[in-house]
């Protein structure tokens, strides 16, 4: 099952320089450095409340009062970089999905902001992620783990090289967690990065790195 | 302007989807209008002299009622952040929904204000002139609705500090808006209060969608 048919640039980089974010004066975690290049994978790690959602909507632009440096293909990220935004996909815990649409409606309204429409697209992701046969089914009427699936129906559907996936695994069944490994790999293969948090260990993303927040 | 157009769409299908939460600040504007004739007087010479405070006070009110509808969600399940993340600009879906919260709340009131007009004894002329005031001024407390609700859509009990934030920007739109008519209805010139709330309109269409941008990206912080 080859789904991600798009090979991404190989000079594709992310590097976040003494990066933290300051909430009432203090920080939230200890100043991060890394950085990863294509085809490159790294967990966030840390116990409940250590800032693993913060850090990736810092490294997203979302969070406002934050130290250091993101950088993406050796440009800093200013809130109006376009070539970042066009490069970024972060699945967070709010799904961004509304109740009282289509799941086709939804899917394709995200990929209609940044792609051409391509409803084809759209229905080999909800098939290969097992929800096909809900195509036209209201979102308020599915279940968690579904609801979950159709988020991540949007890796496929808006093919981009930077994927920050805050928790991706969560609601998911068994055979849901281990596709949603193989389309991982398969993003690191041409050349995707993945930015992913986590609270199960996660077997079989290929040279996965680690980085602990304390 | 495509994007521009995709976010009016799907704010327009929610709506179509959920019509009672966004019917309700329109039933608010006939309720609260045809309650005066009941409450004060039936008289047909003192109505006419009240109606045009009684349409804008109503106007105002349920259009401040109709914004919690058009932000609150999209703020809540994250497709806020979403569109943010996919590029778009936050002012142009700022413009994009106070465009879809003006056609779904601001028109309706438009086409019905000349039947509470009728109810009020407003005359033809007073009447159209309520419209057209109507049809100027609604825009702009859209516009200006969304910067007030942007800042507060990420507290709890945002309510009471919308309107508190809201209703002194309001008021401008409102003495023009009114004022309008009621000269109209005793036969004076009426056109320097026109034109007033359509510089109000094109004030608020080229600086409040930067400032509601800005009060969106603080809540979302």
């Amino acid at each position: 099952m080859e789904l991600i048919s798009s090979e991404f640039n190989s000079d594709n980089l992310i590097e976040i320089t003494n990066l933290t974010v300051i909430r009432s004066d203090f920080p939230v975690f200890s100043p991060v450095n890394f950085s990863l290049g294509a085809g490159q994978a790294m967990q966030i790690r840390g116990t409940n409340g250590a800032g693993k959602t913060t850090l990736l909507r810092a490294i997203c632009g979302l969070c406002h009062s934050l130290e250091g440096e993101i950088s993406w293909n050796d440009e800093v990220i200013t809130p109006a970089h376009q070539n970042f935004y066009q490069s970024l996909l972060y699945i967070g815990h709010a799904l961004g999905l509304k109740p009282k649409l289509t799941i086709e409606q939804n899917l394709s309204f995200f990929q209609q902001l940044r792609f051409e429409l391509d409803s084809q697209l759209i229905q080999e992701a909800m098939q290969a992620f097992g929800i096909a046969e809900l195509y036209d089914e209201y979102v308020a009427k599915l279940s968690a783990g579904q609801k979950r699936r159709v988020s991540l129906c949007r890796i496929i559907t808006e093919p981009v090289p930077l994927w920050i996936l805050d928790e991706p695994l969560v609601a998911l069944d068994v055979d849901g967690q281990q596709w949603m490994l193989d389309i991982c790999n398969q993003h690191l293969e041409r050349g995707g990065i993945l930015l992913i948090t986590s609270h199960q260990p996660i077997n079989g993303i290929h040279n996965l790195r680690e980085l602990t927040l304390s | 302007m495509k994007n521009f157009n995709r976010i009016v769409t799907r704010e327009l299908s929610v709506v179509f989807r959920s019509q009672s939460e966004f019917v309700y600040p329109l039933a608010f504007f006939i309720m609260v209008t045809s309650m005066f004739p009941l409450a004060v007087t039936p008289e047909p010479a003192q109505l006419a002299f009240i109606a045009p405070g009684v349409i804008w006070v109503a106007a105002l009110l349920s259009l401040l009622l109709s914004l919690n509808a058009f932000y609150q969600s999209d703020f809540q399940d994250g497709s806020l952040e979403q569109m943010l993340l996919a590029g778009v600009s936050g002012s142009l879906i700022i413009l994009a929904k106070a465009f879809a919260n003006w056609i779904v709340t601001g028109l309706p009131l438009v086409l019905i204000a000349p039947i509470i007009g009728v109810l009020l004894n407003l005359e033809l002329q007073a009447n159209m002139i309520a419209m057209l005031a109507l049809l100027i001024g609604t825009p702009s407390l859209c516009l200006i609705g969304a910067i007030g609700i942007n800042l507060t859509v990420g507290l709890r009990n945002g309510g009471v500090l919308l309107t508190l934030l809201v209703l002194p920007l309001f008021i401008p739109i409102l003495i023009f808006g009114a004022s309008a008519v009621e000269a109209a209805s005793i036969g004076k010139n009426y056109s320097g209060q026109l034109a007033i709330l359509a510089a109000i309109l094109i004030l608020s269409l080229m600086l409040a969608p930067f400032a509601a941008a800005a009060a969106m990206k603080i809540s979302i912080d």
